[in-house]
């Protein structure tokens, strides 16, 4: 599904990614665990396109198609998704008319009726509920004065609606209550598919025990050192980070 | 040019009107030609006007076309005028309650009544004001009495490159109601200064919308000059796209006591288009609120100019004023000038100006891309954003619908 080779990037010309390599299946999960300022959110943001996020070397695969060669909103429509870690504040645009631009342009893309007015809006509703979310933030800015957890829940309902073949889910566990973790797992599990793969980036081993990841990565200076099973997280759990920086260095 | 040269009366213009015009043009004397060291005209030049931009002689080129002030589901009582000229073919019988006076073939009374309150609205420093004075040859009288429930519309439309002195003068009775719009266009290069003076008597309540859609070939000086009386209440609507030379001031005088205004605007510029707005309340009496917001969207090597002014004086108690404007440049060319003027001499006062000038944000439309959005459906989405609140206070939904198909083909057209 997805298949990332000897993958180098670069933000304002300093080397980040130093030759990453991951082969995603389909239908399966990977975690990719790491301190910070390894490179994880540089990882989310080269494969989603973000501009000053320059690959220099490498290729990346999704469905067997070139995605680095792709406009990010062609990434998107295509099957990417990338739930950032920090969602951007957008005033004045409601949820509502994002969630339903991001889906029309979606339908266009792959020749499909977009909803109409009425089913896209019981759609949301629907999907409001499931990441308990008020309805009333349809209505609100972009993320205009979420709070953090707020924040998180809407990107998730975003990937919910927009049904990804995959989804990499930057830290979408931080900040969040033991409840809110709950949601976010139930949204992950309940869309998980033998079609659609996940990369969930996560600080602690603690969102594994509610995703159960089918492998787990070690990223350290921009490169993958260590893969393994569920296992391995608790290792890191136990052990920390520094055994294995160590044995890089 | 010179001010005292072009302040040249009609010979045909009404008797009665003489001592207006020639009190127009001794205002004039030894004024010199704004140019950069005005402070007014700081940031905008003159320089696209020339002699022949002053030139009357010409007669009215077209008939008009009705098309393109169409405004669909409006119900109004629109009157016509082309190269300044009326058309009663193209305009509507006025509903009871409005009187519509030619200045032209006004009667004694009227002509008094005229006569008493022109020029009374309109700042006395407004030097292109008196030149529409001096040259005045006609215009309107507007009267409303008790509730207008329709609006009444002046499309102002110009065909040729003629000079154009519209003059406007809108007495609301106490008590009275109503919404009036002034809506200029044309494809032609005109030059059209214009004054519009709105005196609201107490307990008024005028809506005055005011939209500036000349092509940008054509070339604006004017003004909509309001004064409150007491409990009066108005509100304004202005949109502005850009051309060579477009300038729009825009006074509200709270003369009276607890009077309160809404304003609103909007502009927006490409190309190497130009608009300056000077918005300014003033405040001369006291419990009378203000409140005033415009937005601009910037788009190529554009340049606006905003100058908001709150002017308190020293009667004005309690006054509660705020003024804002934000700007957002859509490309690096962009430019504007925004300037706040805050003078008070009162204490017992709340006031608020801000000013903000903003790139669109890079980050917000990558998030909107990453969603699948293309970066045109981004960019208006995030341009109409800033710009849509506004729209919701325009009175009638026809107009606020035909102001925002208005926007998306200045958007379509490659705005941003
Ligand atoms: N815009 C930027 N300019 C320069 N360096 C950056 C920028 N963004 C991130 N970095 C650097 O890239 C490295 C990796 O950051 P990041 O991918 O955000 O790490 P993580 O998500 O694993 O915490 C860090 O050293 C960080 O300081
Ligand atoms: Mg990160």
């Amino acid at each position: 599904m997805l298949s990332i080779r000897n993958l180098h990037a670069s933000v304002d010309d300093t080397e980040i990614l130093k030759g990453l390599s991951l082969e995603v299946g389909d239908g399966e999960v990977h975690a990719i665990m790491g301190v910070n300022g390894s490179g994880k959110s540089t990882l989310g943001h080269v494969l989603a396109g973000r501009p000053g996020y320059t690959e220099t070397e490498g290729s990346v695969q999704m469905d067997g198609q070139d995605l680095l060669a792709l406009e990010p909103e062609i990434r998107s429509r295509e099957g990417l998704f990338l739930a950032f870690q920090y969602p951007v504040e957008v005033p004045g645009v409601t949820n509502l008319e994002f969630l339903k631009a991001a889906v029309e342009a979606r339908a266009n893309h792959r020749g499909e009726e977009p909803p109409n007015a009425s089913e896209f809006l019981k759609q949301a509703r629907a999907l409001c509920d499931a990441v308990n979310l008020d309805q009333a933030f349809l209505r609100r800015g972009v993320n205009e004065g979420f709070s953090g957890g707020e924040k998180k829940r809407n990107e998730l309902m975003q990937m919910m609606l927009l049904q990804p073949k995959v989804a990499i889910l930057d830290e979408t566990d931080s900040g969040l209550d033991i409840d809110a973790l709950q949601v976010v797992a139930d949204g992950v599990n309940g869309l998980r598919a033998p079609d659609r793969s996940f990369v969930v980036i996560t600080h602690y081993q603690r969102l594994l025990n509610f995703i159960e990841p089918d492998y787990v990565h070690v990223l350290v200076g921009g490169r993958i050192v260590r893969s393994g099973d569920k296992s391995l997280a608790l290792e890191l759990e136990e052990k920390g980070y520094r055994w294995l920086e160590d044995e890089v260095a | 040019m010179d001010f005292e040269q072009l302040a040249v009366a009609p010979v045909e213009s009404p008797a009665w009107l003489r001592d207006f015009q020639t009190a127009s043009r001794s205002a004039l004397v030894g004024v010199p030609w704004p140019d950069r060291k005005t402070e007014a005209w700081q940031n905008t030049s003159l320089r696209a006007l020339t002699a022949d931009s002053f030139d009357t002689s010409s007669g009215v080129d077209g008939s008009g076309d009705p098309n393109e002030y169409l405004i669909e589901d409006l119900n109004s009582t629109d009157l016509v005028f082309v190269d300044g000229t009326y058309l009663q073919d193209l305009s509507d019988p006025v509903p009871s309650g409005v009187s519509l006076v030619h200045l032209s073939d006004a009667n004694e009374a009227e002509a008094g009544m005229i006569r008493s309150r022109i020029g009374t609205v309109v700042p006395p420093t407004h030097h292109f004001a008196q030149l529409n004075g001096s040259r005045l040859d006609d215009g309107i009288l507007l009267r409303f009495r008790g509730a207008v429930s329709q609006p009444v519309r002046i499309v102002w439309q110009s065909t040729g490159t003629r000079s154009l002195n519209h003059r406007l003068l809108v007495l609301m009775e106490e008590g009275s109601q109503a919404t009036l719009i002034e809506h200029f266009c044309g494809a032609g290069e005109a030059f059209t200064n214009s004054v519009s003076e709105l005196d609201l008597a107490n307990n008024s309540h005028l809506y005055h919308c005011r939209l500036h859609l000349e092509k940008e070939t054509g070339i604006h000086i004017g003004g909509a000059h309001a004064r409150l009386g007491s409990h009066a209440s108005f509100g304004g609507f202005h949109l502005g796209t850009g051309g060579p030379l477009k300038r729009v001031d825009v006074t509200i005088d709270h003369a009276g006591a607890g009077a309160t205004s809404l304003l609103s605007g909007a502009y927006l510029l490409r190309a190497s288009q130009r608009i300056d707005y000077h918005v300014c309340a003033e405040h001369s009496a006291p419990q009378c609120d203000s409140q005033s917001t415009f937005r601009g969207i910037i788009a190529d090597k554009a340049r606006a100019v905003f100058n908001g002014r709150i002017h308190i004086h020293r009667g004005a108690r309690k006054t509660q004023a705020t003024l804002d404007n934000k700007n957002l440049l859509t490309s690096d060319s962009a430019q504007v000038n925004t300037k706040p003027e805050l003078e008070i001499y009162n204490d017992d006062v709340s006031c608020a100006h801000g000013a903000t000038v903003s790139q669109l944000s890079g980050e917000s439309l990558h998030y909107l891309r990453s969603r699948g959005l293309g970066t045109e459906a981004a960019f208006r989405l995030l341009n109409f954003a800033f710009i849509n609140e506004l729209l919701d206070r325009a009175p009638e939904p026809a107009l606020a619908a035909f102001l925002r198909t208005k926007l998306q083909s200045w958007f379509d057209r490659g705005g941003s």
